[in-house]
């Protein structure tokens, strides 16, 4: 019986250390170590780039917001298309489940994303424990908690539609100016 | 099942200086949760629990001029939320911010689609409206 214990504490605190993570998120740049499961829309999509990753475990978070989850943490971001295109992923011995970006892909040390702009639409879910502070919330959670936020910069026309079923094709678009008699082509996008 | 619909039609007259914390959000909740947003009161749930939000900013003690730039908002915030095992959340937004706004609210065209969107809207809470209780109290009821 001692033995089994053993093994059971062993095997669990083995799964706790490896399933430990960090991500810290910076203006401008996002930082992962530890496992980490990310997808994104292939880069210059008109519709807004959109990047999700998905962490289970125990993941600790720094930056923008800090706080500590436990379970399941799953984040959403879309942003509108740059004319750079320049958002990189860059992962240190990640394990490609597809060969588009589209598909899942585990990075199992470090994972660093610089995004093409701030993100305008955030989706988070967690499942199981959270304990959260930061510039979007302050929070303290245990269960199911699902949040959206549309954070549209000033002057300007913007569209989102987001479907939970399909993340990816999420179309996140927005107009600065609206040419002449452009409006039915926005209101294309809307109706 | 739809959760609702809701329209946006708010023109807040603030001054031009401030910082842009405009925010559309919703969330839902199946858990023991506490939490704050900015400008809001502590909210404490506990089992299922879901709702919107919109946070427009105002300046503190300030009133609009003609000079200055009011941050106006105008749009349509629509959530539909199904079964979260085959549907989900869906999200659909449309809205204009600070000058963007302005120019749309004159424009015949949006104009004409954001007032569509509040009538249906309208229609839908007529629709969905309980009915009313008598208004006047019984007779030598206390």
């Amino acid at each position: 019986v001692c033995t089994i214990a053993r093994w059971v504490r062993i095997v669990s605190s083995l799964l706790a250390a490896l399933s430990t993570g960090c991500a810290i998120r910076l203006s401008g740049r996002e930082h992962y170590l530890g496992p980490v499961l990310y997808r994104s829309t292939p880069p210059c999509r008109p519709d807004g780039d959109l990047a999700q990753t998905a962490h289970v475990g125990m993941l600790v978070e720094a930056g923008s917001q800090w706080g500590a989850t436990i379970g399941l943490a799953d984040r959403i971001v879309a942003a509108p298309v740059d004319a750079a295109c320049t958002e990189t992923w860059a992962a240190l011995a990640p394990l490609r489940f597809g060969t588009t970006p589209e598909h899942w892909s585990l990075s199992l040390l470090y994972l660093r994303r610089t995004p093409l702009r701030e993100p305008v639409f955030v989706r988070r879910r967690v499942v199981g424990a959270r304990a959260t502070v930061g510039t979007e919330m302050r929070s303290v959670s245990i269960g199911a908690v699902t949040t959206t936020a549309v954070t549209p910069p000033p002057d300007v026309l913007c569209a989102l539609h987001f479907s939970e079923r399909a993340p990816l094709r999420t179309r996140l678009r927005l107009w600065q100016t609206v040419p002449p008699g452009g409006e039915e082509e926005i209101l294309k996008e809307v109706e | 099942m739809t959760r609702g619909a809701a329209i946006l039609l708010a023109a807040v007259a603030v001054s031009g200086c401030m910082k842009n914390h405009l925010v559309f959000g919703t969330v839902t909740k199946f858990a023991l949760d506490i939490s704050q947003r900015p400008d809001q009161t502590i909210d404490v749930t506990m089992g299922y629990d879901r709702g919107e939000l919109a946070s427009i900013p105002t300046a503190k003690n300030q009133d609009a001029s003609p000079r200055e730039d009011a941050y106006s908002v105008i749009g349509t915030f629509h959530v539909k939320y199904g079964n979260p095992w085959t549907e989900g959340l869906r999200l659909n937004q449309f809205f204009a911010t600070g000058q963007s706004a302005v120019t749309a609210a004159r424009t015949e065209r949006f104009r004409k689609f954001f007032g569509h969107a509040a009538g249906v809207i309208v229609a839908e809470g007529v629709e969905n409206r309980p009915a009313e209780a008598p208004t006047t109290p019984p007779a030598g009821g206390r």
